[in-house]
């Protein structure tokens, strides 16, 4: 049976995937911010116009 | 079967008055009458609307109006290409069939111009990246040398539909080498153009900075005659770049010449599972090339791991933002092979993506310090033959490292995959000539050189030869 | 003599001879001398070698030949940016040192030096431009010239309060969400951020590869267009740099805007909770000022302007991950709060949300070339309010506090920003006004900057304590 998942073992399990350590005010920071930080994240997603828009970085093939 | 076999030959018949557009066209929908339920080939076929169009090529070259090559000449489109004549699919339940409002794309209308027939919408993988899904209502496409064995993908049915007939030339896209191993497996010849050189506004994307659309035919002279009309700035592709077309056609002189040639069998990247004919085709397309003046140096091209690594999350990240709405409410109605690919976007972090573009930009430049010293460089597009249906799973990942293709996605140099042989198990196999970007030029004229002295290009799939015989 | 105030005066004096440059070195080397100290506006001062350049530049004017338009202005570089004196520190324990020295001089630095300028240190950033001042670092703080208790502005810190206090009379920042124009704007100078790709970025150490930009802080929007014409153009060094001609920008500072059409937002909806008491009047004075000018004034909404914020943070947060992640695997600790703050923030951003970010940023170029059709710059303040306390500082990093600072929506749409003083707030410090242009049109932008100036002095305030030493000297 897996663990419950919440902010706190999602922030925890992106940091052992980056191998990043902060210190546990850090931690506690990041898990108290990640809904917030999500959430704006998310809202680029429901931007009109987005849906079929192309990246701003385009990739050039000459050197 | 053998008359009209390529664009080339039938662009020559048509002018001659050997035979007529409306025949090529009636002889195009005859094979595929007959073969495209076993191939699964086509998504949409567009018989009336291609007959109308033959109809109106003949006649114009009667009138004496000569388009070029691609006039009067059969032509399919990779479903994720619109076209005006219906929905474009993407071979998905998820995507809107009315995107770009049934328009042609660019590339289409390009061929469209210069009197190309568009005989129907071709099958590919879902959203050009997953492996068939029997669950889904959609043809699985076949191999016309091995109906047990997948064509390749993801432009599966232009490969299979060029190999049997069904058209003379058709679009594919490429973004990890989406052209060129249906080509390989298939059995015929296809051209990814420089990242930029052929607009692809139109398409369906997959990986923003890896789209390439390109021209699948029998011979790199027939990709030839579709790059002159496919090739060409339009600000409608924030990736299209401005450069002059030169005349593709005009650069055939097959003379090799002062040409440097680095060869990369790869054979060191190859799984056990490599067929043993592969090296040897390679070294066997390098003295042809050599028969007609080219030098040959052995090479390693750089950082290979490193840019087949990045090219997933290359991909991965820029395909998830495109469906991200869609694979959040709905994964399940996608194939396998993209609910898996889409959920494993989620290993990866901005910063990775961002690392993976700056790998390409140090690859790219390894690369270009190693085209100083050569102006090709030869490799296999493959190491195996066409896999079997049976063996093929669904998830595409299981089978990237048996090709050579995605190194070039991300450099985006020019690249042609071409046949080179066959298995000893009779399926085709193929090698990859490369340039630097915006050299279609030297890539298509050293493959022209290597296809004036074989024949494996113009091999007919006995499943074809045997029933129109 | 004469303390000349601007770049535009010091030079027209040295062609007259009424100065030389080794006199200005020398009263600019005094301004720091009396004032670095408490400011913390230079990482390293290189007074030898100014002194010995400023000797170089009045030989060659002695000798008549043809000078560069900087010739024999001290000017100052951001200690990101590399200068062949010595190493860049980026503010930060752990910039590899060996890189630092390895660049020499920047694109932009030797261009500067080619037109004559005067190298007179590396000025104080914020830890590689990102991160906050730190109490705890061995590095100077940077105080705010106009009140010693409150922040310069960053992250180009030191070059905002160098040319405000006149330790040099122009600098180089750069801007990634704002750090040329924020500390422009709270040390009460003027602050250009070109467009992205018009001022070639080699040399100069990454924050957000898609959103660094390198400019000028001068006294006047006229002295910034002086160094931006040193700056601009194409070098094949920068991936990002973009090869257009680039024009004549002093031609364009007539002082008149008759026939010019300028957009208008005071933004009110996003920052108007930390408005200043004088912000509303300060703005609408500013924009009466370009109406008398001759320009015709409509009110615009600035589209997408949340999600900018948005896909600012989260651009420039991946970016400087990917440039940071070895050394924040092993060495989060030398690292300072602030820029781990960042970059924590980068860990929730998956690459398919950076990809996004980067598609959000088209969609508002495309709209925001709508809003600017029939248009030739937009205003709105640069801020709020002015400059933060160092008690207050964190709460930028907290909730909503970038809802203050109205910069970063410019670096994500790569458009061409100014920021120009335009008042004090009821505490006594500078306010600022933003002008904006279309892509590449730096020329009206500076146009309108400089009629604005034409007609007002606040940018040629010098705060009182490097008054004190003006007239010493």
């Amino acid at each position: 049976m897996a663990e419950p998942i919440n902010d706190e073992t999602t922030v925890r399990a992106l940091l052992q995937m980056t191998g990043m350590s902060p210190t546990a005010d850090e931690v506690t920071g990041m898990v108290a911010g990640f809904a917030g930080s999500r959430a704006m994240i998310q809202s680029l997603y429901d931007m009109p116009g987005v849906r079929y828009e192309e990246p701003a970085v385009i990739f050039d093939a000459r050197p | 079967m053998t008359e009209n076999h390529t664009i080339t030959e039938a662009a020559e018949s048509l002018r001659a008055g050997r035979t007529t557009s409306v025949a090529l066209t009636q002889q195009a929908i005859e094979v595929a009458d007959r073969f495209d339920g076993e191939l699964g080939t086509f998504l949409l076929r567009f018989n009336d609307e291609a007959l109308a169009a033959a109809a109106v090529a003949d006649a114009e070259l009667a009138a004496g109006i000569d388009r070029g090559p691609l006039q009067g000449i059969p032509l399919g489109i990779k479903d994720i290409i619109t076209t005006s004549e219906g929905p474009t699919t993407a071979q998905s339940l998820v995507h809107d069939p009315e995107w770009n409002n049934r328009q042609d794309a660019v590339v289409v209308s390009r061929l469209r111009e210069a009197g190309g027939i568009i005989v129907g919408k071709t099958t590919t993988m879902e959203f050009a990246s997953a492996v068939p899904d029997a669950s889904k209502p959609f043809p699985i496409p076949r191999n016309p040398w091995d109906v047990d064995t997948w064509p390749g993908g993801s432009s599966s049915g232009t490969g299979s539909g060029v190999a049997a007939g069904m058209f003379l030339g058709g679009l594919g896209t490429d973004t990890g080498g989406s052209i060129r191993i249906p080509a390989a497996f298939c059995g015929i010849t296809g051209l990814m153009a420089t990242f930029g050189r052929v607009p692809k506004s139109g398409c369906v994307p997959l990986g923003y900075s890896l789209d390439h659309i390109g021209p699948m035919a029998r011979s790199a002279r027939d990709c030839a005659a579709m790059l002159n009309v496919l090739a060409g700035y339009d600000a409608s592709d924030a990736g299209a770049v401005d450069l002059p077309v030169p005349d593709y056609l005009a650069a055939l002189t097959a003379d090799l010449t002062g040409v440097r040639v680095g060869v990369d069998t790869l054979a060191r990247t190859m799984n056990p599972d490599a067929d043993p004919g592969i090296v040897p085709a390679v070294q066997a397309t390098a003295a042809l090339l050599a028969a007609r003046g080219a030098t040959i140096v052995e090479l390693e091209l750089p950082y290979y791991d490193e840019a087949m690594a990045a090219i997933w999350v290359i991909c991965s990240a820029e395909a998830a933002a495109y469906h991200m709405p869609d694979a959040q409410t709905r994964l399940g109605d996608y194939f396998r092979g993209n609910a898996f690919q889409l959920a494993s976007s989620s290993y990866f972090i901005g910063a990775d993506y961002v690392q993976a573009q700056r790998v390409r930009r140090v690859v790219h430049q390894a690369l270009t310090a190693v085209y100083d010293d050569v102006d090709l460089i030869l490799t296999p597009t493959a190491s195996i033959g066409a896999i079997s249906h049976d063996v093929l799973g669904w998830s595409l990942k299981d089978w990237f490292d048996r090709f050579q293709t995605g190194y070039w996605d991300m450099t985006g140099n020019p690249v042609i995959a071409m046949p080179a042989g066959f298995t000893a198990g009779g399926l085709p196999l193929s090698v990859q000539i490369a340039g630097r970007p915006f050299d279609e030029a030297g890539v298509l004229n050293a493959a022209e050189a290597y296809q004036q002295q074989t024949d494996w290009h113009l091999a007919v799939p006995p499943l074809v030869s045997q029933v129109l015989a | 003599m004469d303390n000349y105030l601007t770049i535009t005066d010091a030079a027209a004096a040295l062609r007259a001879g009424e100065t030389t440059s080794v006199e200005l070195t020398r009263q600019a080397m005094a301004v720091a001398d009396t004032c670095d100290e408490a400011v913390g506006s230079f990482i390293v001062r290189y007074n030898d070698e100014a002194l010995a350049a400023a000797e170089a530049a009045d030989a060659v004017l002695a000798a008549g030949d043809e000078v560069g338009p900087l010739h024999g202005i001290p000017l100052g570089i951001k200690d990101i940016i590399s200068t062949k004196e010595g190493t860049s520190t980026a503010q930060s324990l752990v910039l590899d040192p060996e890189w630092g020295f390895g660049q020499g001089d920047a694109v932009v630095v030797s261009r500067l030096r080619a037109a004559g300028a005067i190298i007179m240190g590396k000025l104080t950033t914020m830890e590689f431009a990102c991160g906050m001042p730190d109490f705890g670092r061995p590095f100077p703080i940077p105080r705010n010239p106009w009140s010693l208790d409150h922040w310069a502005g960053g992250s180009s810190s030191g070059s905002g309060s160098a040319v405000s206090t006149g330790m040099v009379l122009g600098a180089l920042g750069t801007d990634t969400a704002g750090s040329i124009r924020i500390p422009a704007a709270f040390c009460g100078v003027t602050g250009l951020m070109p467009t992205f790709g018009r001022v070639p970025k080699s040399g100069c150490v990454p924050l957000g590869y898609s959103l660094d930009h390198i400019g000028p802080l001068t006294r006047s929007a006229r002295d910034g267009a002086t160094m931006l014409q040193v700056l601009a153009g194409y070098d094949a060094s920068d991936a990002c740099a973009v090869d257009l001609p680039v024009p004549d920008y002093l031609s364009g500072l007539t002082g008149d805007l008759t026939g010019m059409r300028i957009g208008v937002q005071r933004l009110e909806e996003i920052g108007g909770r930390f408005e200043d008491l004088r912000l509303g009047e300060a703005f609408e004075s500013a924009v009466a000022i370009l109406t008398a000018a001759g320009a015709d004034v409509v009110p615009v909404v600035l589209p997408f302007y949340r999600e900018m914020m948005a896909a600012n943070m989260i651009v420039m947060a991946s970016e400087a991950v990917a440039y940071h992640n070895p050394d924040l695997q092993s060495r989060w600790a030398d690292y300072s709060p602030g820029a781990r703050g960042l970059m924590s923030f980068a860990l929730t951003v998956t690459a398919a949300d950076y990809v996004q970010a980067q598609r959000a940023r088209r969609v508002a170029q495309k709209a925001l070339a709508e809003t600017f059709a029939g248009l030739d710059a937009i205003v709105t303040p640069t801020g709020a309010g002015g400059a933060m306390h160092f008690d207050d500082l964190m709460g930028l990093l907290g909730e909503g506090g970038f809802d203050q600072i109205y910069t970063q929506y410019w670096d994500c749409t790569g458009n061409p920003a100014t920021a120009l003083p335009m008042g004090f707030t009821s505490t006594g410090l500078p306010m600022s006004l933003q002008v904006a242009g279309k892509p590449f049109d730096e020329m009206s932008m500076l146009k309108v900057a400089d009629a604005f100036q034409a007609q007002t002095d606040w940018h040629l305030r010098v705060p009182p304590i490097a008054a004190l030493t003006s007239v010493g000297a």
